[in-house]
């Protein structure tokens, strides 16, 4: 070889350039976070292939995610809807090569896709199962793109978008089997194993807090003649809406679940004596105040009520999950025999002030 | 007169002799080069020196022809005779693309070298050169050419991590004037 001749020129370049993606692909193999992968795919590119900047979008259900690459590092968001750019392209659905400076009918791309030096970009669909499936848009900077560097960008792009996809797959494939496995599949509330784990996790995180812990049952009252009256599907309905509002009328943090047929049972921590009766009433009038519609011909509307048994459980008195449900559930049958349509909250200590004895508390709400 | 001393296979200690043998494994070569046979004479010494050229160059994420890339220029910016001779070398094997003749031309000042590498390269290049000329000088603008081409600031720990530890294999090894080995060809 002599002197003078350009690096670039010469063939054997593709032997450091398989070398580099050869690492890469071992390097990126086994990751299954997508921003792991990005921030190492981040820095790799420049080694075979001549691409500053890059742009990933992929279908994620609801919408998609679009990663970024720049300077040795990347981004991962979740959008709704997509830029002009990607949208232009997603629907395209063909390859194309914009140049700075040549409007070529395209929309403007986005500002990381157009930083300092970058000459040239080049977007590739790929198709899964004949379908669309992620677009690939790639920047070079300083000089047109080679041969050597398009066919890089072909092996690499392809790949590169199929791991994505293929983890997204398997998130999406794990997340329904989780749901399956821990909700209800009517309501989509915890199921009641789910519900009960929770709850004693909980409980021992109560144990050594020191903070307060409230559980409090809720039974439909009088959910056989709605299914009688109604029928089973107008049952189901209410159970559906009846999970909505107890949903939405819990803290985040608390834990509501389906415990049995038309039985709820909703999880309150940190939770005092007297805050369990404010939530417990919140739910009881969440229920009471407003009819439920039932889709039928007529749309129905139903008055519906819940009756509600609270216990707590508190750190002077420590207490097991079983113990609990059960001061629970005596405290909703209490409030059922009382007339329904209350709050029922048993609260007791087991652990009284030294030398007397107490007997068991119960207030009730309605 | 010879300033150093070699310690040679047979007669090394046991410590010795394991980062001997540390050193070919990694390197796949069949004898220990004259520079690690300087420092056989204490065992901890030869220890910490492969094992900053170990984790440096055969370790981390930069490719190792850009490393050994580095290595070669820097050393020769230092005037380190025996370092430019031993990754002339290593590039060389590295890229049979790649001429001696090449590499000469690399350190000639100016574009009329003729001789041009990558975007990349000659940004990792450039910087090396100016770390070598003036570390305090280094600019924030040099930096931020490298993060355009791409490299993390990880990345450029690990270039400067390889500077520097060239400089270092330059200053002990020009200050003892060790003889070339003799598959190595002088550059310098």
């Amino acid at each position: 070889m002599t002197s003078g001749t350009s690096w670039t020129a010469l063939t054997a370049q593709q032997l450091v350039r398989y070398e580099a993606l050869f690492k890469l692909l071992d390097d990126i193999r086994a990751l299954e976070d997508p921003l792991k992968l990005a921030q190492r795919i981040a820095t790799q590119w420049k080694y075979f292939a001549n691409v500053a900047a890059w742009r990933l979008v992929v279908q994620c259900e609801p919408g998609f995610l679009v990663i970024d690459g720049l300077r040795g590092e990347a981004q991962l968001t979740d959008v709704a809807t997509l830029s002009p750019w990607d949208q232009f392209h997603w629907d395209s659905q063909r390859p194309a090569l914009w140049r700075a400076g040549s409007a070529a009918g395209m929309p403007s791309p986005p500002d990381h896709l157009q930083a300092r030096g970058i000459s040239e970009l080049q977007v590739l669909p790929v198709v899964r199962s004949g379908r669309p499936a992620c677009v690939i848009s790639v920047a070079g900077r300083h000089a047109p793109f080679s041969d050597l560097d398009n066919r890089f960008i072909h092996l690499f792009a392809r790949h590169f978008a199929d791991q994505v996809a293929d983890i997204l797959l398997r998130r999406q494939a794990t997340e329904a089997l989780l749901a399956r496995a821990t909700r209800d599949s009517l309501t989509g509330l915890l199921n009641r194993g789910t519900v009960i784990e929770r709850l004693s996790a909980q409980l021992e995180l109560a144990r050594r807090s020191g903070l307060p812990l409230a559980v409090a049952l809720v039974d439909v009252d009088h959910f056989k003649s709605i299914n009688d009256h109604h029928g089973h599907l107008a049952g189901d309905a209410v159970l559906c809406q009846l999970a909505a509002r107890l949903q939405a009328r819990t803290r985040a943090a608390d834990s509501v679940g389906r415990f049995g047929g038309e039985e709820f049972l909703v999880v309150l921590y940190p939770c005092s004596a007297d805050e369990v009766v404010i939530a417990s009433e919140r739910l009881r009038g969440a229920v009471a105040d407003l009819p439920f519609s039932i889709d039928d011909t007529p749309p129905k509307r139903l008055d519906v009520t819940i009756s509600i048994g609270a216990a707590l459980a508190d750190a002077r008195a420590p207490i097991d999950v079983q113990d609990l449900l059960r001061r629970a559930d005596e405290a909703l049958y209490r409030a059922k025999d009382a007339g329904r349509n209350r709050v029922t909250v048993d609260r007791r200590l087991t652990l009284a002030p030294a030398g007397t004895a107490r007997e068991p508390e119960s207030r009730e709400s309605a | 007169m010879q300033r150093y001393t070699l310690t040679d296979y047979q007669t090394a200690s046991p410590g010795t002799r394991d980062v001997y043998d540390d050193f070919m494994r990694t390197t796949g070569a069949a004898e220990v080069p004259i520079w690690i046979q300087s420092l056989g004479h204490s065992a901890p010494l030869a220890r910490a020196y492969w094992e900053r050229a170990k984790g440096t160059l055969f370790a981390g994420n930069l490719p190792l022809p850009l490393k050994e890339m580095i290595v070669f220029v820097v050393s020769a910016r230092n005037g380190a005779r025996y370092c430019s001779a031993c990754h002339a070398q290593n590039v060389l094997s590295l890229d049979k693309a790649l001429a001696f003749e090449d590499l000469q031309a690399l350190l000639k000042p100016g574009p009329e070298s003729g001789f041009q590498l990558p975007a990349y390269y000659a940004s990792v290049v450039d910087f090396a050169t100016k770390v070598v000329a003036d570390a305090n000088g280094v600019q924030d603008e040099d930096f931020e050419v490298l993060l355009d081409e791409g490299f993390s600031k990880e990345e450029i720990g690990e270039i400067i991590a390889v500077i520097d530890m060239a400089t270092m294999f330059n200053v002990y090894t020009s200050s003892l004037r060790l003889d070339l080995d003799p598959q190595y060809r002088a550059i310098l």
